[in-house]
């Protein structure tokens, strides 16, 4: 009987990833798995709601948020697909409802700890002006690391999301439109426009070689 | 194919898929056939993989252990108070329960009081139907007066006479 559930088991190829095991060993109520999977994934996830809601505490309580998700569902808990494909589709889902419920409004403003953390002065004080927008200016790395993050707040949620996967977590097309509930070719064209509209507004700071 | 303006947007598409590795072989050769004939789609390209290079200086956050702490701590608080409200509504089950068993027996209990006493008491419609004969001809017999009478009478063969009068 066992044997047979082994075997069942070995064939499904979600099983292989680490993290799943994980995840099944929680089903099975082993709460020390779930504090690893914490472990092994909050800073990524913090990172990823950070970059997106541009507030550390909301970042902080989303990605709580996600992995309470993850252990109520425990019980229901299938191995279909990669641990990490199903905590991003979570993570999106509570990021974009966020961003609903924010509205229009822009929470930009970084607090004193993050700005320390990211050792990057405040935004008002760091925008280049645009006679320093030209691509012979030497500037710092506080000031790009705060056009970096312009950059990325001038994409659209998706597109951001699209990018915050494959650039944080290396995540392929086919997993990002797993976790997106996009389909690859949608996820492909996201990434290409992502890409461009990056390429655009950093052309200033980048220059090519040669 | 001069200028990167020129190019598709699906070849543009798939320039960023070529740099993220994502295109099949023949995809692949096609892409790399486009970037060998026209300077401009390797510049795109340069600046393409530069501007995501950027993408590098975006902040990563570590919690640190505390966050994993916290976190647990919260889901066991929502565990223990998810716990509490099934205590709970295991108690207000119970009770309810054991309400409506004493419902139901009070019911019985209506019930069969109610069969009994249809089955014991006097049915007073039924004794009417019973005495309805003889409330029928209650003013003839009340004119008789008593069965003592009627008795005398016949004994006098006063009726026989009358019958053989009407024969």
């Amino acid at each position: 009987m066992s044997n047979v559930a082994t075997k069942k088991t070995n064939a499904n190829p979600a099983v292989r990833d680490p993290d799943v095991r994980l995840m099944l060993r929680v089903k099975d109520g082993d709460e020390g798995a779930f504090a690893q999977l914490v472990s092994n994934y909050q800073s990524r996830l913090v990172s990823i709601f950070y970059n997106m809601l541009g507030n550390r505490e909301t970042a902080e309580d989303l990605a709580q948020e996600c992995f309470l998700r993850i252990y109520q569902a425990r019980h229901g808990y299938e191995p279909t697909a990669k641990f990490a494909t199903w905590l991003y589709r979570i993570a999106n889902n509570l990021a974009s409802n966020t961003r609903r419920s924010f509205g229009r409004r822009k929470e930009v403003s970084l607090s004193a700890q993050d700005s320390k953390m990211m050792d990057a002065t405040p935004r008002e004080q760091s925008v280049p002006e645009k006679s320093a927008l030209m691509p012979t200016r030497q500037i710092d790395t506080r000031e790009t690391r705060e056009v970096v993050r312009e950059a990325l707040e001038d994409l659209n949620d998706r597109q951001r999301m699209a990018v915050l996967l494959h650039k944080f977590e290396e995540m392929s097309y086919a997993d990002i439109s797993e976790a997106m509930e996009l389909t690859p070719t949608a996820v492909k064209s996201l990434l290409s426009r992502a890409r461009d509209n990056l390429r655009e507004t950093l052309a200033g700071y980048v220059q090519p070689a040669g | 194919m001069d200028k990167v303006t020129r190019l598709s947007v699906q070849q543009r598409a798939d320039l960023v898929a070529y740099l993220d590795g994502e295109l099949d072989d023949s995809e692949t050769r096609s892409i790399e056939e486009t970037l060998a004939k026209s300077p401009a789609a390797r510049r795109d390209v340069e600046m393409l993989s530069r501007a995501w290079d950027m993408l590098d200086l975006l902040p990563r956050l570590d919690p640190g252990e505390e966050f994993t702490q916290q976190t647990i701590s919260r889901l066991r608080a929502v565990e223990q108070g998810k716990q509490a409200t099934t205590a709970k509504l295991g108690v207000w089950t119970r009770r309810c329960l054991v309400a409506a068993i004493w419902m139901a027996g009070l019911a019985t209990a209506i019930l069969c009081g109610i069969f009994t006493a249809v089955q014991t008491l006097p049915n007073e419609g039924q004794q009417m139907i019973d005495d309805f004969p003889v409330v029928e001809k209650l003013d003839l017999y009340e004119s008789v007066g008593s069965l003592e009478f009627l008795e005398e009478l016949e004994r006098r063969d006063l009726f026989e006479n009358t019958e053989a009068e009407n024969e």
